[in-house]
């Protein structure tokens, strides 16, 4: 059972964004059809397809034939969500805007997610992830040598897809108080900033070669510690009293001995103890293996986490007790581990399959919207669907 | 500005830091009525001003300590206002306080309760502290944004707002829920599972190796040729230009015609060798950046110059951002006149209202308990004995 049972989103977005959006409404229970292009999504092959669109129907159509786009429209009859994520004005142009469709099917809530919103003066750039990066500075603030790097988390794809939830639901409240459905706007560049508004004041603060985890002159660590097998432990002291116990677990509080109380982030070290910091604590850490370190931290009520290399959380024991893991049999991938339900609802939710292949739900789909399996022939003869 | 598509929905956060006070604050964006309650000695992360207002803007402030018995008696009326309580206090904080979910579901069989732990409420790790962006590391981030062969770097994007984000999808849903069935309900979304969600591009095969990560290079200039940095006579340039219609483009460009007709690129999996980038790289360093600029835009191919860390004092201040409703201004009572960034999901049919930022410690603690019903008398005699504060 799912929180979103009895909705049905129509999705016709491409790339991480839309796909991640309408992946999370199907988790909760939302029917989604994906409808995709004949040759499918540009980007396939495209390995996260196996993430974004696990439990998804999938329906291959061409929206720039009219016989297409009458198809459309009988899905837009039943349904409670169109997303899609082309260029400001190809929607218009294949009579998919929201005013046509607002017009047609008043309580259809319209999600567009472009690259930097609808309007504006950017609306006409291209917004991938890496050119949003690019713009908003985050290519900034990592490289050494003033040189740019480019951005390792797609956090504008994230934040877009996570807004266009908010929004979408946000308009599904308002629908049962007013009856009618609204257009929801998000793109890249907000996703983005959904994420660098928490450091707006200057990305300069991010800058990772200015950042080491051990402070010269402050009571803080903060960052990966390289432990004596090879691997790095993540160490955070920003706990009150934090900092003295983990001085105490290193074995170095003779040599920098703890201020009184819990305020010793407000206390400096001496220059004689930042020696003692910068030199000995990484060769501490560097004398045992992580495992060694994370349980000793532990112990001492020190925040451990071990850089994990990707993928290895998935069999992490809070991971699984949190059931926010799922194996699936992908029919491109095989045998898969991914990242299941987030979010922890009363009704629960699933992953209700792998990624579908693409086009393989149109009959089943059609045939719901009243289409005969003789009409159906008909546009695939036609080169209509796939 | 806010939206106010939210209008009427009230929501109290008595939560800190910063993950779980930005999904009310998300919520306040669209015109949620969010108040704060902050213990007297005020929210820890108000010493860090920026996030702090980030994760606050639009909130409105009561400043009470709920560990006395009077000061409780508030918490409690609060909790009966709510459509939704939240908070991210660590497992067992708020059972001590008497706010937990049993406690405010008895005063408030309606309510939406929302909880973000940091590894979840119970299992073998929900004891453990859990700071950003140390969850990044654990979900495999950190080694994947390093780039080939470099120890592991903490990436731009931190887990914290991706919590937040993902609250408020949760709490919307369930207050969508609440509208089909008359019912609140408790949810959680721990960190860890947000941090999660940021990495499920990462799928795992049976035999532990990994398919969909970014396979950035050791330079950390991209992975795909077509999607990736290159240098240019004077400075850099990002290209995304994936698609077969965008190569082609490209391949219009003066300077890359020859690679339209080299079959080493005429397919997809052509493109994503090395000898592209090596090739592109050669094209690209033969002319300055500003130079390439109206080329490759005049062609149609997405690319940019990347930005330097000064974009963002630049975006706030560019008057065509103000004009398209990306930044907007409000007066801030220390800061003055301060430009921020606007709504971040637009509602066609939402109003707008004037936006606030964050608000000072217990700056309408007066004017809640006013809602609350407590005559003028009681308020003065809260404040005089410590069970409150307002500014």
């Amino acid at each position: 059972v799912g929180t979103l049972d009895g909705l049905t989103v129509i999705d016709a977005s491409w790339g991480r964004a839309g796909p991640m959006a309408t992946g999370l409404l199907g988790d909760h229970g939302a029917t989604v059809v994906r409808v995709e292009p004949p040759g499918g999504d540009p980007y396939r092959p495209f390995v996260s397809r196996a993430a974004y669109d696990r439990g998804k129907q999938s329906l291959v159509l061409d929206l720039r034939a009219p016989d297409g786009r009458e198809a459309m429209h009988r899905l837009l009859e039943g349904a409670d969500v169109f997303v899609q994520s082309w260029q400001p004005g190809v929607a218009e142009r294949l009579g998919l805007g929201y005013d046509a469709l607002h017009a047609r099917y008043p309580r259809l809530v319209y999600c567009a997610i472009t690259g930097y919103g609808l309007d504006g003066s950017l609306a006409g750039r291209k917004g991938y992830e890496s050119l949003v990066a690019a713009r908003v500075g985050t290519m900034a603030v990592g490289g050494k040598d003033g040189r740019p790097v480019y951005p390792g988390v797609p956090i504008g794809a994230i934040g877009a897809a996570l807004l266009a939830v908010i929004g979408v639901m946000a308009a599904l409240v308002e629908r049962e108080h007013t009856g009618a459905g609204q257009r929801v706007d998000t793109s890249i560049y907000d996703g983005a900033l959904s994420f660098l508004n928490m450091f707006w004041e200057g990305l300069e603060h991010l800058r990772e070669e200015e950042r080491p985890a051990l402070s010269p002159t402050r009571r803080l660590l903060v960052g990966s510690m390289l432990c004596g097998d090879g691997e790095y432990l993540g160490v955070h002291t920003g706990a009150a009293g934090s900092y003295n116990r983990l001085i105490d677990a290193l074995g170095l509080s003779d040599r920098v001995p703890p201020p009184p109380g819990n305020r010793e982030k407000t206390v400096p070290l001496t220059a004689e103890e930042a020696e003692v910091i910068t030199v000995e604590v990484p060769r501490v850490f560097a004398s045992q293996p992580r495992a060694y370190w994370l349980e000793r931290l532990r112990a001492y009520d020190v925040c451990a986490i071990p850089v994990l290399r990707p993928g290895e959380v998935l069999g992490e024991p809070q991971a699984l007790y949190n059931e926010v893991v799922v194996e699936l049999d992908d029919p491109s991938l095989g045998k898969l581990a991914e990242v299941g339900v987030a979010a922890r609802m009363a009704d629960p939710g699933a992953v209700r399959g792998p990624a579908p292949v693409p086009g393989q739900d149109t009959d089943a789909v059609l045939g719901r919207t009243g289409y005969t399996p003789a009409e159906v022939s008909g546009l695939r003869q036609r080169g209509v669907v796939e | 500005v806010s939206l106010t598509t939210l209008d009427g929905l009230k929501v109290l956060d008595f939560g800190h830091y910063f993950a779980g006070p930005y999904a009310s604050r998300l919520l306040s964006d669209l015109g949620a009525n969010v108040i704060k309650l902050e213990p007297l000695d005020g929210d820890l992360l108000r010493p860090t001003v920026k996030p702090f207002n980030a994760a606050q803007r639009g909130k409105r402030d009561i400043a009470v300590n709920l560990k006395h018995p009077r000061g409780i008696e508030i918490g409690h009326r609060l909790a009966r206002w709510a459509d939704v309580v939240s908070h991210n206090m660590r497992p067992g904080a708020a059972e001590r306080l008497k706010m937990d979910y049993e406690t405010v579901r008895a005063l408030n069989p309606m309510v939406i309760y929302a909880y973000a732990p940091g590894w979840g409420s119970s299992g073998p790790d929900a004891a453990l502290p859990g700071f950003a962006p140390l969850f990044s590391g654990y979900v495999g981030l950190h080694h994947e944004a390093a780039g080939a062969g470099n120890p592991p770097v903490s990436p731009v994007g931190n887990e914290d707002n991706g919590n937040g984000l993902l609250g408020a999808t949760a709490i919307l849903m369930a207050l969508y829920r609440r509208t089909q069935t008359g019912e609140g309900q408790y949810l959680e979304h721990p960190q860890l599972n947000a941090t999660l969600l940021m990495a499920m591009h990462l799928l795992r095969r049976p035999d532990g190796s990994v398919a969909g990560s970014a396979d950035l290079d050791h330079e950390r200039l991209g992975g795909h040729p077509l999607d990736r940095l290159y240098r240019t006579r004077d400075g850099w340039v990002c290209i995304s230009a994936r698609t077969g219609d965008e190569f082609a483009r490209l391949c219009e460009v003066p300077g890359f015609e020859g690679l339209s007709g080299d079959p080493r690129f005429a397919t997809a999996e052509g493109r994503a060798s090395p000898a592209l980038a090596e090739s592109l790289a050669e094209v690209f360093a033969t002319a300055t950046s500003a130079a390439w600029t109206p080329l490759l835009d005049g062609h149609g191919v997405p690319a940019e110059v990347p930005a330097g860390a000064d974009a963002p004092q630049l975006l706030l201040g560019d008057p065509e951002r103000r004009k398209d409703g990306r930044v907007e201004e409000y007066e801030h009572p220390r800061w003055g006149t301060t430009q921020d960034v606007a709504v971040m999901v637009r509602l066609s049919e939402a109003a707008e209202r004037p936006s606030r930022p964050a608000p000072e410690i217990g700056q309408h603690t007066r004017e809640i308990l006013g809602e609350l019903g407590y005559p003028a008398g009681q308020v003065e005699e809260l404040l005089s004995e410590g069970v409150v504060r307002a500014t």
